[in-house]
């Protein structure tokens, strides 16, 4: 007996088609997203160095080798600080000046230009330009405080312990509040004037209406820019490299993992630290989409 | 159900044809540039050595139809640059440098030997020092071809007003010199003496820093085993944390606490020594000759305040960290033309009009017949000490056959983390030597 089959509507059909479209989307997506991640976490079980020929599987070796570097623990620390206290001064800043920005005042298109220009000048120009600055033999930071009498011997900021790591943190704060500036802008700009009308007619004070009205307003814009800034301050990168190359004990994950792969050319042990970053990041992701989901519900 | 799988099966085969006829349409290309040789080599800051390389390639290309393509990389790139490639497969046809790529990528079996061209052009064309540097298990995998001359560059005013006779001498072997300058203690001496840090002068110039791009690991290294130390001894056991070692590490340490160095010096990069010493602000430095050709009548330090000394010695002799410049050719492009380039770049006649084009400084000749050239007969006090100095030149894996894990060793900051650990963590000279001994125990074991 012939199965019959049901007839699709016009929708099931329309999405069916839809579908297909999809394909090739997602073909490049596995290409250059899945492939990797896959052919890291693969990575990390070989012995596989770039002046060698041919890969031997070594169990957990690599990672044992990773977890046993007295670098390790130093840059997790060092990343969680980078991110935690990161993310913190990005969105703090980004918040002030979001405020600022929100308000009408003489000037405000060219101060939100000037605003975004750590975000617009390219990254290799900028950290140039506080690799310089930071100079312990002539940096211009290191001759003002002299200057104001607040030091008497230069300060060699990239070079000593724990005053680097600042350095880096705050250059990295300094390179991302625009995107939280914007962010928070838009939020701010999406909040009805009727809610501050209506507090005004209430006699509400100003920090009432910030904690009472604002922040209540921008809870999920605040809730997606902390998590995104964690994320992306984790994944950083380029400003502890060109500032410190991960000495002064300012290593973060992905400059070890940089390291073991490149400047060591342990390509296994770079990709078990690849996979130990995925790890930490996977728990933002899900902290993130489960947010998102929350949110959606309400 | 039979039709999806039909469809899914047809919409495969498509993505696979499609890829194929992107590689196919690739290899194409490959085959039409089979003529063409691609050549990687470090950006020269100097334009008539750019100009000298890029005429050397169109001259190649008349004589033989034969295309040199110049792969130029930053200094600072050139080893990421090369590894990532070589992992990924794509190998350049020839590159010139001077870290030795050929013996650090031995064990990859993707390097040409050019034993052939060596024995083509003569063995005794170059030192037989220079050859052995390049040999791995009895193969030539790069050829000698130029030397980048390194050495001590110091103010000669500053030096004269400290009270030392800056005529040059000669002793019994031949060798120029300055008297009171000739080992590293001298040079630590002569540092504090003119020394004026509370004017911003400063008499010693090395970087302490991992940040320096080999400035730092040439200054470790060169101290390291002019007072005798190896990475590994006779019998390939470590040996990095022997007395002399640590005797040596020791005088880094000294330099270091000196106070003729700035304490800015754990975060030089590669251009601050240079930078610094041309600015006015440093009295000593050790450099490749990049900063000959910079000096001006505007620049801090005048032409005619550089002297170059001969480089110092410690208890073991005179040894300076430096590759001569080579040849490597990998054996998965175009070999042929890169081999007979390499002929053409080895020629007499051809690097002779280089070096009339480039002048003598940044580079300096290695082959026997260019070195005798009457061009090299009138050279000033300062280019025949670079000349003489080209011979104290010496690898990682120094004084035994080259080795390819002391070789990427070398490039994953062993000597610059060294020193940073006695400037920035104020590490003893034997715990320096023991973390260094482990380092090279695991590479050599690992």
């Amino acid at each position: 007996m012939p199965i019959l089959r049901r007839k699709l509507t016009l929708e099931e059909k329309d999405n069916a088609i839809g579908r297909r479209f999809l394909y090739p989307a997602l073909f490049v997506l596995l290409c250059i997203i899945a492939f990797p991640v896959i052919y890291s976490f693969t990575l990390s079980f070989f012995r596989w160095r770039p002046t060698e020929v041919g890969h031997r599987f070594v169990g957990l070796k690599n990672y044992f080798d990773v977890y046993k570097d007295d670098r390790f623990v130093v840059s997790i620390f060092n990343t969680f600080i980078y991110a935690f206290v990161g993310a913190c001064g990005k969105i703090v800043l980004g918040m002030g000046l979001a405020l600022l920005l929100n308000k009408k005042f003489p000037g405000r298109a060219i101060a939100r230009t000037l605003l975004m220009l750590p975000w617009i000048i390219p990254v290799t120009a900028s950290l140039t330009a506080w690799n310089w600055m930071f100079d312990g033999m002539y940096g211009v930071i290191n001759i003002v405080l002299s200057r104001m009498g607040l030091i008497s011997t230069y300060i060699n900021f990239l070079g000593e312990k724990g005053v680097a790591l600042a350095c880096v943190l705050m250059v990295g704060i300094w390179m991302g509040y625009p995107q939280m500036m914007m962010m928070l802008l838009a939020g701010l700009q999406a909040i009805p004037g009727d809610l501050y009308e209506a507090a005004e007619v209430e006699g509400a004070g100003k920090l009432r209406v910030f904690f009472s009205i604002t922040i209540p307003s921008l809870s999920g814009v605040l809730k997606t820019s902390i998590i995104l800034s964690i994320i992306w301050t984790f994944n950083a990168f380029n400003v502890i490299w060109l500032l410190t190359r991960g000495g002064s004990s300012t290593h973060i994950m992905n400059t070890l993992a940089y390291e073991f792969s490149f400047i060591n050319m342990r390509y296994d042990k770079g990709a078990a630290m690849s996979v130990t970053i995925l790890f930490f990041l996977a728990i933002f992701l899900y902290i993130h989409t489960k947010m998102q989901r929350e949110d959606s519900l309400q | 159900m039979k039709g999806r799988v039909r469809k899914s099966f047809a919409i495969s085969l498509i993505a696979l044809f499609s890829l194929s006829a992107i590689f196919a349409a690739g290899n194409t290309e490959k085959a039409a540039e089979s003529k063409t040789v691609e050549v990687w080599m470090i950006n020269s800051p100097v334009e008539s050595i750019i100009s000298a390389f890029d005429t050397a390639g169109t001259d190649f290309e008349s004589e033989t139809g034969i295309k040199v393509n110049y792969v130029r990389i930053p200094t600072n790139d050139f080893h990421t640059k090369l590894v990532s490639s070589i992992s990924a497969g794509v190998f350049p046809d020839m590159i010139i440098w001077n870290s030795s790529p050929g013996v650090e990528f031995s064990g990859t079996g993707a390097v040409q030997p050019v034993d052939d061209i060596v024995n083509e052009i003569g063995r005794d064309q170059f030192g037989e020092g220079s050859l052995k540097m390049f040999a791995v298990n009895g193969k030539q995998l790069e050829i000698p071809f130029m030397v980048r001359p390194g050495g001590i560059h110091a103010r000669k005013d500053w030096l004269e007003a400290a009270g030392y006779d800056m005529t040059p001498k000669v002793d019994s072997d031949g060798y120029y010199y300055y008297e009171g300058l000739q080992t590293w203690d001298d040079i630590v001496a002569a540092g504090k003496k003119i020394s004026d840090p509370a004017n911003g002068k400063y008499g010693l110039g090395f970087a302490y820093s991992r940040k320096a791009f080999g400035d730092s690991a040439a200054f470790g290294m060169s101290i390291l085993y002019s007072y005798g130390a190896s990475l590994l001894d006779a019998d390939g056991k470590v040996a990095i944390n022997s007395k002399e070692a640590i005797a040596g590490l020791n005088l880094i340490k000294k330099i270091w606490e000196s106070g003729a160095v700035p304490a800015a010096a754990i975060t030089w990069d590669g251009g601050s020594n240079n930078n610094f010493f041309i600015a006015g602000d440093i009295g000593i430095v050790l450099n490749s000759n990049s900063i000959m050709g910079k000096l001006n009548d505007t620049t801090g330090t005048k032409p005619e305040d550089l002297v170059i000394l001969p480089f110092p010695s410690g208890p073991a002799g005179s040894y300076l960290s430096a590759s001569p410049e080579s040849i490597t050719i990998f054996n998965k492009g175009n070999v042929e033309a890169a081999k007979s380039y390499a002929k053409y770049l080895l020629k007499a006649e051809t690097q002779v009009k280089m070096f009339e084009k480039m002048g003598f400084g940044y580079y300096s000749p290695l082959k026997k017949d260019v070195m005798s050239n009457a061009l090299f007969s009138n050279l000033n006090m300062n280019e025949k000490v670079l000349m003489q100095d080209a011979r104290k030149a010496i690898n990682v894996s120094f004084p035994y056959d080259p080795n390819a894990k002391l070789g990427a060793l070398y490039s994953s900051f062993l000597f610059d983390d060294a020193l940073s650990r006695i400037a920035v963590d104020g590490w003893s000279a034997e715990k320096v030597a023991a973390e260094m001994a482990a380092k090279v125990n695991e590479a050599i074991n690992d």
